[in-house]
């Protein structure tokens, strides 16, 4: 019979391999492409400069991703609808802060029925009265509903005072804004933007689906990867704290704004995050929640847009502990600055992020997502390589060095709402 | 199609492998058949308490999480109405502790009062947090209690009411334990880069030692047929009114169940659906409307929910709704709309199942459901629905006498 009190014996992950891409041009467009998986499916990513960055009106991005697909000059919203449903495909667009995105997945047996509507839809858009009025009406609703919740006017808030009120990563939807968008403010928004950067195919590629995204995509508007336009960031650090009458908890964001993928320190950065808040086991979990019970979770992480990094903890406390959750926190701070971290719990972090690594190359669609960033924020494999040995090389002293130079309480944006 | 292959240890655990070379990870999934239906009405949110204490380490292990964090492995747990799940997510040189740690948890549970008294504070600030301060996050717990008068669907999984978990004593974790948590009560998933025969070793190696246990013998008071229509209205602070519907539907192993499915995508699911193209875009007197079913074991319910645009009464809104259920009968789909529908049921079937985890958890539902081959029969079920099929159990759902209608009203326009 087994030993039960005995551990067995563990292999460290050290290793990730992610395989390079391959690279074809639909008429002047590049698409970078993996093939792979065992089912028919089939996954396209065009990515188009329709972010928040590109706007000269708030919101307009966000509101003509959700009319695109709406209506062409051709083809009505039912129309649209009814020949993605009817061929089981997800077709979305969606505007990030930084690029817009048109996915399209489906089945193999599906796409030469499908790519026809991508060319038109990105081709010939019809932004129409009606349909901006039942989107405005829509998002109206659900911004409605969602000022109700502590977490989504704490989280707007985080953001307001980290990047600005006016900043395209910072400033907060409206009813106000919502209502002022016409459609010949999309129509200027897209056809100034219109144009894809690149497209990803991943999943079943083989000749024929290149044949066939050839051939129906290869005269789509390309548009010239030039530099997004820059906007300052505007941080006002300070505590915000919001009172909510009848809220039985509070949420509580901290953070600010961070270096971000390509710099050299970011790799050993993100171990200390992982450690601090980004994992079950992390000090914010095992003081906050496992040994007091204050929440259901709490996390910390770390984002990365074009143009400026950020770092956020984040937690939905009970409101009467609120004081003690946030003290806890800063000691937690405190300890990184002035205790080393111990070698059985950087090991295990290590460890355990080489395991999130593993998962992240884990199918060609996973793996997708890896190059998607990479390309997003021009780096290439070696450099994803180079931060996962910089991860490995992270030592107790340097986590220390970190913590002083990037978690200063002055720099902070201290936001409670409830 | 899934393949797979299963075997029994001689304590009664079934086992269940599912072999992808093409993954460097091995998922360990263990589902218990025990759910929040198996609470007793004075300890509901027991189950799902319990589930939080399971990650308290065990006789054997100090630290549950900590090994496989170690290990470069994710994990979690979830618990519904019907059954209890847990998984590892693990890289394959590493699969002993991930067996490891479940076959102790399973055999040799190990609960202190400071674990209970911390994750029952936990558990009520979960309560908190996705019921209590959430607008319409309460909605669930009225719902149940109108659609079931007797069947312990009654209540939702989180529990009736924060003083259930509050009371939950270490007695009645040593007692659940003991029923539930057992080789002959739970079904092992082995799924990813593993051989049937590396499986057969493992898994007889770390699990074969356990006591058997008893087999729960479920025996729960069965729903009396509605009769008469039931309605309720509850006033709460929320920005805007909000209709809820629900009808008893056939459990999943009875005829009708994947017809009612169908019935609810032809109504919602996509932009081309009914009630999505009708009461949003056309007519406009809804935001947002949703049909689904809630996929349980037992005798479960079809839910429509909607939230009118202002200046739609609540008349009207439920009448739209109750037109639209009626047009499924009178103007039934034509042979392209159930090809749509069937369609998409096809594609998403491929789509959930690229990942092992959710190559497991359909093994893993079909096999604590009675019988792990439905899993691959289920495409072949909805393919073979037809019109007449469709438009009859239609007819049968959306009756007045079996309806429950919830209105949530924002307090400034109750009415």
């Amino acid at each position: 019979m087994i030993d039960r009190s005995i551990a067995p014996d563990i292999v460290p992950i050290r290793e990730i391999v992610l395989s390079p891409t391959q690279h074809s041009k639909l008429g002047a467009m590049p698409l970078f492409y993996l093939t792979g998986g065992d089912q028919e499916v089939v996954q396209l990513e065009l990515i188009f400069p329709g972010g928040r960055v590109h706007e000269s009106k708030p919101l307009t991005a966000q509101l003509a991703a959700r009319l695109l697909k709406e209506g062409t000059t051709s083809k009505s919203a039912a129309e649209i609808a009814e020949l993605t449903d009817f061929h089981g495909a997800h077709l979305q667009a969606n505007a990030g802060y930084d690029n817009a995105t048109l996915s399209l997945v489906c089945l193999k047996k599906h796409l030469a029925q499908l790519l026809p509507l991508v060319k038109d839809i990105l081709n010939h858009p019809q932004f129409s009265e009606q349909e901006l009025a039942i989107q405005q009406r829509r998002s109206i609703q659900q911004l409605v509903v969602n000022q109700e919740k502590t977490d989504y006017l704490a989280q707007r808030l985080f953001h307001q005072k980290v990047f600005g009120l006016n900043h395209p990563y910072g400033y907060s939807s409206s009813k106000e804004k919502y209502e002022s968008i016409t459609t010949a403010d999309l129509n200027d928004f897209y056809t100034s933007n219109k144009g894809i950067l690149y497209g990803f195919a991943a999943g079943k590629i083989d000749t024929a689906t290149l044949d066939l995204l050839q051939h129906h995509l290869c005269d789509i508007k390309t548009a010239d990867s030039a530099p997004q336009p820059a906007h300052p960031l505007n941080t006002t650090p300070g505590q915000y704290h919001q009172e909510r009458e009848n809220a039985q908890q509070s949420s509580i964001r901290l953070g600010k704004p961070m270096i971000s993928l390509q710099h050299p320190d970011y790799a050993s950065l993100q171990v200390l995050n992982v450690l601090f808040g980004g994992y079950f086991g992390s000090r914010l979990m095992s003081n906050i929640r496992e040994d007091k019970g204050f929440t259901y979770g709490i996390y910390s992480s770390l984002g990365n847009f074009k143009q400026t990094g950020y770092w956020m903890i984040g937690t939905e406390v009970g409101k009467t502990v609120a004081k003690d959750a946030l003290a806890e926190i800063y000691k937690e701070i405190k300890r990184l600055q002035e205790e080393p971290i111990p070698d059985s719990e950087l090991e295990l972090v290590k460890n355990y992020i080489m395991g999130s690594y593993l998962s992240r190359v884990d199918g060609p669609f996973a793996q997708a997502k890896v190059h998607r960033g990479l390309i997003e924020h021009q780096q290439t494999i070696a450099d994803f390589q180079q931060r996962i040995q910089r991860v490995l090389q992270t030592t107790p002293k340097r986590l220390m060095e970190l913590a002083k130079e990037h978690f200063n309480a002055q720099d902070f944006v201290e936001v409670v709402v409830g | 199609m899934i393949r797979y292959n299963q075997f029994e240890l001689e304590n009664g655990l079934r086992v269940i492998v599912h072999e992808d070379s093409s993954t460097p990870f091995v998922v360990v999934n263990v589902i218990y058949d025990v759910g929040a239906r198996d609470e007793s009405p004075e300890r509901t949110g027991f189950a799902h308490l319990f589930e939080h204490l399971m990650f308290g380490g065990s006789k054997h292990v100090p630290e549950f999480d900590k090994p496989l964090e170690l290990a470069g492995a994710k994990n979690n747990a979830f618990t519904n109405n019907d059954v209890t799940n847990y998984y590892d997510i693990i890289p394959k040189e590493n699969l002993d502790t991930a067996l490891w740690l479940e076959s102790d948890r399973m055999g040799y549970l190990n609960i202190d009062q400071h674990a209970l008294d911390v994750q029952r504070k936990v558990v009520v600030e979960e309560f908190k947090e996705r019921y209590l301060t959430k607008p319409y996050g309460e909605v669930w717990h009225h719902l149940r209690q109108m659609a079931y008068t007797t069947h312990p669907y009654q209540w939702p999984t989180i529990g009736l009411t924060t003083k259930h978990i509050e009371e939950a004593e270490l007695e009645d974790v040593r007692a659940f334990f003991e029923k539930h948590y057992n080789p002959s009560n739970a079904i092992l998933l082995l799924a990813g880069n593993i051989t049937e025969a590396e499986a057969r070793d493992k898994a007889t190696t770390w699990f074969g030692d356990l006591s058997p246990g008893q087999k729960y013998v479920r025996d729960l008071p069965q729903e009396p047929e509605q009769t008469a229509a039931r309605r309720k209205v509850v006033k709460a602070d929320v920005p805007l009114d909000a209709l809820y519907m629900a009808f008893p539907m056939p459990a999943r192993n009875e005829a009708g169940y994947y017809e009612c499915d169908l019935i609810s995508d032809v109504l919602s699911n996509g932009h081309s659906s009914r009630l999505y193209r009708s009461l949003v875009k056309e007519k406009q007197q809804f935001s947002s409307v949703h049909a689904y079913i809630l996929g349980s074991f037992e005798r479960g319910l079809f839910i429509i929910e909607g939230k009118p645009l202002p200046g739609i009464s609540n008349e009207e809104a439920e009448g739209a709704i109750w037109s639209a259920l009626h047009e499924l009968v009178e103007q039934p789909p034509s042979e392209r709309e159930l090809q749509k529908v069937k369609n998409k049921v096809e594609a998403n079937l491929v789509y959930q199942r690229m990942q092992p985890m959710n190559k497991a958890l359909a093994l893993a539902f079909s096999a604590i459901g009675g019988d792990v081959s439905e899993v691959n029969e289920e495409d072949a079920k909805y393919q073979a629905i037809t019109v007449e099929g469709f438009t009859s159990v239609a007819k049968q759902l959306f009756r007045k006498e079996k309806s429950n209608t919830l209105w949530w009203l924002a307090e400034s326009t109750a009415k």
